[in-house]
Parts: C-alpha cells; sequence; structure tokens
C-alpha cells in the first residue's frame, strides 16, 4: 500500500480548487465517481423518508419477484423491496466504513508520528509493533477479532480499525522523518515551540495530502472488509440491510439474480467511485505523479 | 554485505516478529468476553460443573495466563503446535491437511493474477491514451473494485449454472476419486499418479476459484506494470536503444519491461501473502477445503489454538516471501549490492 503513496509534502500550489474543477470538467470519470459518491450519501441520509418501503418490511406475496414496475430491483424471498433495503444498506455500510478509517488513521498517525518524531527506542519498539501487526495475516486476524467479540456494527468497526491501522503508522512515519530536517521545522524548534506544538502545528499538516489520499483509497478497502465480515456473519444481526449480508441471502438463489446482484453492485460502485476520486486527489495534491 | 549475511540477518530478525504474533493471538485469545467452553460444549455438558472443570484442565484454561503462553511457546519450540479444539487433532495436522488446497488455489490465482496483469500493463503503457490504455484500465479498475465474494456468486452463476463450462464448486467431481496424496496438491499428485481423467477435472474445479482470486491481483499488477513501463519508457536509454535503430518490441522488452518489473517483484510478493489469507471468502463459496476455510470455522468456535497455529503459519509464509522478494531484488538489481 504505502509504495503506491508518492507524494512528496510539498507547499500547495496556489489554487488547488480551481484546478481541481478543470481536472473534473476534463475528466469525466471523476464527475461520475463524485456523482455515484453523492448518488449513496444523499440516499443513506434522506432514503428512509422518501421510500415507498421499509427496509424490514415483508410482503410473502412478492417473494423473489422480478425486477419491475412494483418493485425497480425486484423482491428478495420474504418480499422485501431490494432497492430500499440496498438504499437503506448505507446508513450501516458508509458511516460504518468511515468510523473505522478515521479510527484507524487516528491510531496509526499517533503511532507513526511518535516513532518518526522521537526516534531512537520509541522509533525501534513502536515500528516493531507495527511490523508484528503487519504480519500478521489480515483477514484471519479480523475473523478472529469479530468472532471473539461478537458479531455486531461495532464489532466490525473495532476489527477494521485493528487490521488497518499499521498502514498509517509506516506511512506516517516515512513522512515526518521527511518533514522533520525541514528548515520550516527547525525554524519552529529555535523560537522555542514545545514537541507538540511542532508536531502539531508544523510537522503533520506538511503530511497530510499523502494521509488523505491514503484514507480515501482505505475507505473502500474498510467498506469491502466489512461486507466480507457480514457476509460471513460475523458482521451485523441477520435481518439487517447489509450490503455483504444481502449478498450471502441471495448464495441460493442462482436465477433470481437481483437479490445479491444489487447489493454487489452497490459496492462494486461505491469502491469503483473511491478508487478514481482517491487516484484523482493524488495526482491533484502531487504534481509528480500526474505523468502516471 | 555479502548474500549470505544478508539472509542470516533476516532469519534472525524473524524470530521476535514470530513472537510477537503468537503474542498478539495469545492475548486476543485471553482478553475478549467470549468463552471458548460456550462455543464448544453442548447446552447439558456446561450445565454440569466436573465437565466444565474437566474441559478446563484438559485445555490448560485453568492455569495462569502467563504460565499456559509459556507451555505453548515451549511445546511450539518442540514443533507441536497443540490440539485444536474443534476438531481435537493436532493442530500441525490439521494444517497439512487444509493448507495444500489453499496452496494449489493462491498460487494459481497469482499465477493467472501476474500473467494477465503483466500483459495488461505492458500493453496499457504502450498503448498510453489509446483505446487499448482505457480497456485495460477498466479491467485492472474492476479487478480493485469488486467484492471477491459477488465476482464468485456471479462466475458460478454465469459459468457453472447457466453455461455448464466449468465443474461446480470443491477440488474434484464425487465421481472421481483423488490421487494419491502425496504433495496434497490435486494437480502434481495427479501428474505422479499418471491420472489424466484427475488432472483434467482439478484443472476444471480450479479455474473459476483461481480467476476470481487473482482478479484483484490482476488490477494491482496492471497497475504498478503500466505505471513502471511509462516510467521507464521516459528514460534515456530507451531513447539510446531506440535511436540505435533497434525494433520496438525490443526496446519494450528487452529495456524497458525488466526495469518496470522491480515494483512488480514486491508487489507480487506481497499480494501472494494476502491471497493466501485472504482465500476464506473465495474458499466459502466454492466449498473449497482450504485453511481460510479452517480458520473460519476455529474463528467462529474459538478454537484459539487452531487460530495460533493457523495465523503462525501464515505469517511465516508472509514473512518468508518477503525475505525471497529481497533476496530477488538483491540478485536481480546491482546497484544494492554495491552498497
Amino acid at each position: 500500500m504505502s509504495s503506491t503513496i508518492l507524494l512528496t509534502p510539498a507547499s500547495a500550489p496556489a489554487n488547488r480548487f480551481g484546478s481541481l474543477w478543470r481536472r473534473m470538467q476534463r475528466r469525466w470519470g471523476l464527475l461520475i465517481s463524485a456523482l455515484i459518491l453523492l448518488f449513496w450519501a444523499v440516499g443513506a441520509l434522506i432514503g428512509p423518508s422518501v421510500l415507498a418501503y421499509q427496509p424490514l418490511q415483508q410482503n410473502i406475496n412478492d417473494s423473489l419477484q422480478t425486477p419491475g414496475a412494483a418493485h425497480i430491483w425486484g423482491a428478495d424471498k420474504l418480499g422485501r423491496d431490494i432497492f430500499t433495503r440496498v438504499i437503506d444498506g448505507g446508513r450501516i455500510t458508509l458511516p460504518a466504513g468511515l468510523i473505522a478509517v478515521l479510527a484507524a488513521a487516528l491510531i496509526g498517525i499517533t503511532v507513526g508520528a511518535l516513532a518518526g518524531y522521537m526516534g531512537g527506542v520509541w522509533d525501534e519498539g513502536l515500528m516493531r509493533l507495527t511490523d508484528v501487526f503487519l504480519a500478521f495475516p489480515t483477514v484471519i486476524l479480523a475473523m478472529a477479532v469479530a468472532a471473539a467479540l461478537g458479531p455486531s456494527v461495532l464489532n466490525a468497526v473495532v476489527t477494521i480499525a485493528i487490521v488497518a491501522w499499521p498502514n498509517y503508522a509506516r506511512v506516517t512515519r516515512g513522512l515526518v522523518l521527511n518533514v522533520k530536517s525541514s528548515e520550516f521545522v527547525e525554524a519552529a524548534r529555535a523560537i522555542g515551540a514545545p514537541h507538540w506544538r511542532i508536531l502539531l502545528r508544523t510537522i503533520l499538516p506538511n503530511c497530510s495530502s499523502a494521509l488523505i489520499v491514503l484514507a480515501t483509497l482505505d475507505f473502500g478497502n474498510a467498506i469491502l472488509l466489512f461486507a466480507g465480515l457480514s457476509f460471513l456473519g460475523l458482521g451485523p444481526a441477520p435481518e439487517t440491510p447489509e450490503w455483504g449480508r444481502m449478498i450471502a441471502d441471495g448464495i441460493e438463489y442462482a436465477d433470481q439474480w437481483w437479490v445479491s446482484g444489487f447489493p454487489g453492485a452497490a459496492i462494486f460502485s461505491l469502491l469503483m467511485a473511491l478508487n478514481f476520486v482517491g487516484d484523482g486527489l493524488r495526482d491533484w495534491l502531487d504534481p509528480r505523479s500526474q505523468v502516471r | 554485505m555479502s548474500l549470505g549475511f544478508f539472509i542470516i540477518r533476516r532469519l534472525l530478525l524473524t524470530i521476535p516478529l514470530l513472537i510477537g504474533v503468537t503474542l498478539i493471538s495469545f492475548v486476543l485469545a485471553h482478553i475478549v468476553p467470549a468463552d471458548p467452553i460456550t462455543a464448544n460444549l453442548g447446552q447439558r455438558a456446561i450445565s454440569d460443573p466436573t465437565i466444565v472443570a474437566a474441559f478446563r484442565a484438559q485445555w490448560g484454561l485453568d492455569q495462569p495466563l502467563p504460565a499456559q503462553y509459556a507451555v505453548y511457546l515451549r511445546n511450539l519450540l518442540s514443533g507441536n503446535l497443540g490440539v485444536s479444539i474443534h476438531s481435537r487433532r493436532p493442530v500441525l495436522d490439521d494444517l497439512r491437511a487444509y493448507a495444500p488446497a489453499t496452496i494449489e488455489l493462491a498460487t494459481t490465482a497469482t499465477l493467472l493474477g501476474v500473467s494477465l496483469g503483466l500483459l495488461l500493463g505492458v500493453l496499457a503503457a504502450v498503448g498510453r491514451g489509446k483505446l487499448i490504455d482505457s480497456v485495460a484500465r477498466f479491467v485492472s479498475l474492476i479487478g480493485l473494485s469488486a467484492p471477491v465474494f459477488w465476482l464468485a456468486l456471479i462466475a458460478l452463476a454465469v459459468f457453472y449454472v447457466r453455461l455448464r463450462v466449468v465443474p461446480g464448486p470443491g477440488r474434484l467431481d464425487a465421481t472421481i476419486k483423488a490421487p494419491p496424496t502425496i504433495s496434497g496438491l490435486l494437480i502434481l499428485d495427479s501428474l505422479f499418479a499418471g491420472r489424466w481423467d484427475a488432472l483434467r477435472n482439478a484443472v476444471g474445479h480450479l479455474i473459476l476459484p483461481s480467476l476470481v482470486l487473482g482478479s484483484y491481483s490482476m488490477g494491482t499488477i496492471t497497475r504498478i506494470t503500466r505505471a513502471g513501463m511509462i516510467d521507464s519508457l521516459a528514460q534515456d536509454y530507451v531513447r539510446t536503444a531506440r535511436s540505435k535503430g533497434l525494433r520496438e518490441r525490443i526496446v519494450w522488452f528487452r529495456h524497458a519491461f525488466r526495469n518496470a518489473l522491480i515494483p512488480v517483484v514486491t508487489v507480487i510478493g506481497l499480494t501472494y501473502g494476502t491471497l493466501l489469507s485472504g482465500a476464506v471468502l473465495t474458499e466459502t463459496i466454492f466449498a473449497w477445503p482450504g485453511i481460510g476455510r479452517y480458520a473460519y470455522l476455529a474463528s467462529t468456535t474459538l478454537d484459539f489454538p487452531a487460530i495460533m497455529g493457523v495465523s503462525l503459519f501464515l505469517s511465516l509464509i508472509f514473512i518468508l516471501i518477503n525475505l525471497v522478494v529481497d533476496v530477488l531484488y538483491y540478485l536481480v538489481d546491482p546497484r544494492l549490492r554495491a552498497r
């Protein structure tokens, strides 16, 4: 992961937002991605108040109904409206992924910044700890933690944060080491700024762009892991309208493709959009990578 | 630094890492609120205090934690990974039984993913900005974005249920007798036994799950190869080669591609490790009797000896793969040797 982040902490170009807008106009892919993200976000925010069905509302007469006028994305075995459930699924997945990434970033950035800034024993100790977590097989760790804590949304979030933080630690440490020797850091030290102030106000802001790109791409990974855990039954409770869970519900219905097709398409579209936006952000924040 | 010294140093550094891995899984196994007793004993057995006490004594659950950990480490040094609570067999035997299926799957997946990724990456870089570039980038984006369990369901629905071009889940059809186990890898074992029917069937069963599992590596490798090729095609030595009048194809493969390979090697190593441990979702859908399934069962029954065994085994493989990658680096890049 860290090898794909090739940002050098550089000063910001004068009008970032202007250049972002021009790039968006040039690149329809980014525009479509932004629209997809907007669709799921708005759906999650206002979905329940405008949709005709309730996500848990069963109607056995509509069992496995094909997509059509009554249910635009069809209905599942219990006659629940799939469109409603998929939209509603965003209300769980999006915040869960976001919180997991923020928590992982918080832990990882703290560890990495301390290791990079303090150096010496701190660096050795913290980075060896990070190495151990990196060597630990992610999916096995996630399954073990999720199973041990018990299946629930909150525990899945905790699980994802536990497996995701080491990446941030490694990247942050590298960035901090890079910035630490800059002249403006020495200047801050020379005027007698305390360590925490140098770290928080001078060094970390200069590492932020790479970390933002990492978090954007990682948001997708978190969503994928969350869906995978619920697919295995290690996420939210069975009846919850969660995407991975819904895909698992559709396993028995190979002919009724819509049961697992639409929730899968939801994850797929969201991840594709996040990957696109992540790449776009990287290009925009790092002129060096634009050739790619 | 000589190669031998380099390898020994890296191997020594592996030891604290592995101890750390056992410590994490051990701590994990013991701070959690869940209780292996409720996960493994039936309703009636739990209400009988003598059975519960016997269970605790049998698995050492009645000793203080540091003592349990010390016992575990001592057993580990003599190659004893403990006994799985769930299967009641030594974890090492379980690993021997389940690991080959996963190794076969992950290796095929990596081979497919890497060859497709290299091909797409080179094509995209060479035809940069053209249609082939967009197609390759789109395909790689699909690989990176589609949830593997969803891809697996679609692939089964289309190629098995509808078109009937591949055999279904599992490693072999029920009608086909498995070849005698030598390596545990069905392809090799069928070859050793000269069982062509088993070989054909095993390969058929492997195609779909390995394509699905390899899709993510395909996506990553395409990206890295494309970026690396574009970088090296812009280098001076490529211009020199072109100005010498070399044919374009020779410039691509002899000059640009070899240099673009260096970052790709790292990614191949990393993804192989990820696929080994990340195969659980694919294995679930394809009823693949691999280590991912084993770890899943172990997790849901809080079978900590088994979880620790799997973690240790996979971490060890992961670390060794990284070591091999570093050694390859050392051999491939003469600049590293000079340091």
